[in-house]
């Protein structure tokens, strides 16, 4: 064979590849799997978003577990009749996110989006190209990032309940720092935005910029994530790119942040307590500076309404627990019944 | 030859020399025979073998061994 | 950007293998040893220095011996007795140890340096700090790969020494044998003529050998995301809290263990060779069927060949035939016979071999405790030989009987699995502490009551679909049937079926994804 031909043969078994990833992509149908509460890893946000009526949501949320944790939708709903939903994930990163943005856009037109700004200062040594590389994959073939899905049907239907992206956590644990936090040195205390960090905000800005959303860079409340050196930067770096930002930590007075019930992990994370004071000063926020619709008697959002009924059912039960909580709960319970044997608990 | 042949066999007697060329290679002689071996080749040969013969080459083979043998009988 | 990431596969490596095909032949070596170092300074930055001065080193011993060969022969010329000639080469002679010594000492002193003068300077502060002195602690960077490329680099030096092949003459060679980029972070330990030509040829790109590679890479792969990775939470978890299981668990772990790890390092083995096929290069083999040895010294010809030839080469032979050893041999046999004088011959040649294989781990007692550990089996091994033989014969066992086989690769299994349960312990007294603790409340059912949740049922039905695979792999390659053989020899359209067969196996049941922390290799941290 000549060289010519060993070319031709490389490049068709390529394509070839690339069509079968292509067909395998269009395969996946991962809505018809949410409904069965299958989808339980960290695309089930995106997903839930798939099965929302189109251009109904106008707020959305992004950002890593601070975000996820200090915003519940519903509450925002319930006040001030906004829809908003909160796409981001745990541990997530800037590359993920603008796919998530671009994913989440395609049937939704929201005004706003809001950006949780410890994304900024997050990267991981040496996986930054990786991601670079892999996300657009992910992107293209979605085949390759519901690939878990094969597991759905060996473990069955998890338990964790999301409302539009929101996960309840009643679980308390007091702050025990000082009042004064942001004076503090962080352990974790990065304050330079990595190249590919300002490259990936750049494209999720120009990607709004182009449909008219407006970001709203904001930091929530967090003991562990935040001084003034990263919120001095932050002010800075939204100046620069012409964006808004609010930081929380200099407003807890206001909201009303009470560090000893409203964090779910000493001083990290919101619990809903945290995230109903962060989700009312938002409502506030809005309904002053911006002119979204309250959509509470438009019949077209009757789907909210129903929603809410499950949530407060829902926020009723845990009853000062999170899920994962409950989860080990069941375990338990589950040994106990099988083996009777309440003491044993050594392995 | 037949000497060596002789040794061979003592260490190992299922295996025909005359005929197997891959003694290290197919790991028939391991590294414990081999010190028998060396010990036993250089009592009856009055030779020595330095570290720079421990080849798998020198091993492989009765013949190679053989070659070995009467290489450095001649030094 | 280590071998097994997308970044390597799908960019590092397509773009070497273009830029290779398209320089002309006598530069392709060129590109080797400039994708080689690219490599090398995306891990270890500015160590590349430290790499890059270890093969002009090598490379000036090496000369140095020759220069010093040559020189002897000039002198020989000149005599006109044998014994004046053999006078003369005696004096030489001293002067190549010299050489070699130098070479092997600064060598081995960077090595030991990297890997240990923390740990020796801690254990040296238990004993000063009663007399009030204290060694600092050096902040050592780690260049990655010196573990193996130091052996590569020792090896070439004795074997020039030893004047099994001449020094190389061209630096740029020896550099390249030393750094190449599939070899540099876990070995294969390559010798030099093994490798070296190949690697300089720069042979065109051949569809065979894409073949070939290709297949190999995407099957390391499949072992490494489908099984192992997996398996890495599992077993981390119970390592890291050890004192909360014992019993069932304990054994799970170490079982777990030594299959991940031995998926992991043949996968990452796999890939390593794979890329070295695709430039026509044909690395040693790492791995031959380790689990179907029926003796713990079996085991160790079969698992991580190249570090066992290396030590056997370098170390067990040459101390085997050194005077001292010899001498007491002679000594041995006439006073005590010849059993004792080779158990004892033995003995000396293996504590070396063992004390250097488990130091060249890292630092820690564990490591030592591990090679200690297979000293003292391997000894017994050739202890008890004789008494295994009159034991068949007064109870009639056929030593080739398929029962007797199977008893021990079995034996040789808990061999191996108590041996990788103190190497991946956190510390020695953990891995006592493990040890001991399988005796006490063993209950097979506790297995599946306490379950970590660290996995889930899904990544156990992988990790045992996944190596039943490998397993049937292999069991078919130990009697006779070469799979891999036979799938390049299909047809196209069957090849190719497999290939899309195995990768979809991997990007359907392979750990990856956002969130998910890539697994690091194991071996690219010795």
């Amino acid at each position: 064979m000549t060289k010519k031909k060993h070319i031709l043969k490389i490049a068709l078994f390529g394509v070839l590849l690339l069509l079968l990833l292509t067909v395998a992509s269009a395969m996946m149908n991962p809505t018809k799997w949410f409904d069965e509460k299958l989808i339980q890893d960290r695309n089930a946000r995106t997903v839930q978003m798939m099965e929302q009526p189109a251009h109904t949501i106008d707020v959305m949320n992004i950002g890593d577990s601070l975000s996820t944790a200090g915003f519940t939708p519903m509450e925002l709903w319930r006040q001030q009749g906004i829809t908003s939903f909160n796409i981001g994930a745990d541990g997530l990163r800037m590359a993920e996110a603008y796919y998530a943005v671009m994913e989440d856009c395609r049937e939704q037109e929201p005004k706003y989006l809001l950006m949780e700004s410890l994304l900024l200062f997050r990267y991981a040594t040496g996986q930054d190209l990786q991601m670079v590389l892999s996300q657009p994959l992910y992107h293209t073939f979605p085949f390759l990032k519901y690939h878990n899905i094969w597991k759905a049907p060996i473990e069955g239907p998890g338990i964790m309940i999301y409302h539009r992206g929101y996960t309840v956590n009643e679980n308390v644990g007091e702050y025990e720092g000082e009042d004064e936090y942001m004076d503090l040195d962080l352990k974790e205390g990065r304050v330079d935005i990595s190249f590919l960090n300002r490259l990936y905000f750049d494209r999720i800005k120009k990607f709004c910029d182009e449909r008219g959303i407006k970001i709203i860079l904001y930091s929530m409340p967090s003991a562990s994530n935040y001084n003034w050196d990263r919120v001095n930067a932050l002010k800075e770096f939204a100046k620069e790119k012409g964006v808004t930002y609010i930081d929380l930590n200099q407003k807890t007075e206001e909201i009303g942040i009470d560090w000893e019930w409203d964090t779910n992990d000493g001083g990290d994370h919101m619990n809903l307590n945290g995230a109903v004071k962060v989700v009312t000063f938002f409502g506030k926020y809005f309904r002053a500076n911006t002119d979204l619709a309250d959509h509470r008697n438009d019949p077209n959002y009757s789907d909210w309404d129903e929603e809410l009924i499950e949530y407060d059912k829902l926020v009723k039960e845990m009853d000062g627990k999170s899920f994962s909580d409950i989860w080990q709960e069941m375990k338990d319970k589950e040994w106990d019944e099988k083996y009777g044997n309440k003491q044993n608990k050594q392995k | 030859m037949e000497e060596l042949l002789e040794i061979l066999r003592d260490i190992d007697d299922s295996v025909d020399y005359e005929k197997e060329t891959a003694l290290i290679d197919d790991h028939i002689l391991d590294s414990f025979g081999i010190i028998t071996l060396i010990s036993e080749i250089e009592e009856h040969f009055d030779i020595e073998v330095d570290a720079a013969e421990m080849t798998p080459e020198n091993f492989n083979s009765a013949q190679a061994m053989w070659k070995m043998i009467q290489r450095l009988q001649e030094n | 950007m280590a071998i097994h990431t997308n970044l390597y596969l799908l960019v590092f490596l397509p773009a070497v293998l273009i830029i290779y095909q398209l320089v002309p032949r006598k530069a392709r070596w060129g590109v080797l040893l400039a994708a080689s170092y690219a490599l090398y300074i995306s891990f270890s930055k500015y160590l590349v220095l430290l790499l890059m001065a270890t093969a002009a080193f090598t490379y000036a011993i090496g000369r140095w011996m020759d220069k010093i060969g040559n020189d002897c022969e000039e002198k020989q010329k000149e005599c006109t007795d044998r014994k004046q000639k053999s006078e003369v080469k005696k004096a030489f002679q001293k002067k190549r140890v010299t050489a070699l010594r130098v070479g092997v000492l600064v060598l081995l002193g960077i090595l030991f340096y990297v890997n240990y003068y923390n740990f020796v300077a801690q254990n040296c502060n238990i004993f000063l700090g009663k007399i009030g002195a204290q060694l600092p602690m050096a902040k050592v960077m780690f260049p990655m790969g010196i573990s193996f490329y130091t052996l590569e680099a020792v090896g070439y030096m004795a074997d020039v020494y030893w004047e099994r092949y001449p020094a190389e003459k061209n630096l740029g060679k020896l550099a390249l044998f030393l750094s190449f980029f599939p070899q540099i972070m876990e070995g294969p330990i390559a010798r030099y003529p093994d490798t070296s030509d190949a690697l300089f040829a720069g042979e065109p790109l051949r569809m065979e050998n894409l073949n070939e590679g290709f297949l190999r890479i995407i099957w390391g792969l499949f072992k490494k995301m489908v099984v192992s990775d997996r398996l890495t939470l599992l077993t981390n978890h119970i390592f890291d809290n050890y004192k909360e299981y014992h019993g069932s668990f304990i054994v799970l772990a170490a079982i777990a263990y030594t299959v991940q790890l031995y998926l992991e390092f043949s996968g990452s083995i796999d890939i390593v060779i794979g890329s070295g096929k695709f430039f026509g290069v044909t690395i040693p083999e790492n791995f031959n069927q380790p689990f179907s040895a029926q003796s713990a010294a079996e085991f160790w010809r079969r698992w991580h060949m190249s570090l066992g030839n290396w030590f056997k080469n370098y170390v067990f032979y040459p101390i085997t035939v050194s005077p001292m050893v010899k001498n007491w041999n002679k000594m041995a046999r006439k006073k005590y016979g010849k059993y004792w004088a080779m158990v004892g011959t033995s003995a000396m040649a293996l504590f070396p071999v063992w004390v250097a294989t488990g130091v060249w781990h890292g630092a820690g007692w564990k490591y030592l405790f591990y090679g200690m550990y297979y000293f003292v089996i391997l000894l017994l091994g050739v202890a008890l030989e004789p008494l295994k033989e009159k034991r068949n014969k007064m109870l009639g066992i056929d030593p080739n009987a398929w029962w007797f086989k199977t008893l021990r690769i079995l034996k040789t299994w808990v061999i191996i699995f108590t041996g990788e349960l103190f190497f991946n312990a956190k510390n020695l007294t953990a891995g006592f502490h493990m040890f001991f603790s399988i005796f006490g409340n063993f209950h097979i059912s506790s297995i599946w009551k306490y379950f970590p949740d660290v996995i889930t049922a899904g990544d156990v039905w992988a990790i045992c679909v996944g190596s039943v695979i490998v397993w049937i792999v292999g069991f078919l390659k130990e009697n006779g049937v070469d799979v891999r053989g036979r799938i390049l020899g299909a047809r196209t359209r069957y090849k190719w079926g497999i290939y899309y067969l195995i990768i979809f196996a991997i990007l359907t049941f392979g750990a990856y994804g956002t969130g998910y922390q890539p697994v690091d290799l194991i071996y690219a941290g010795f």
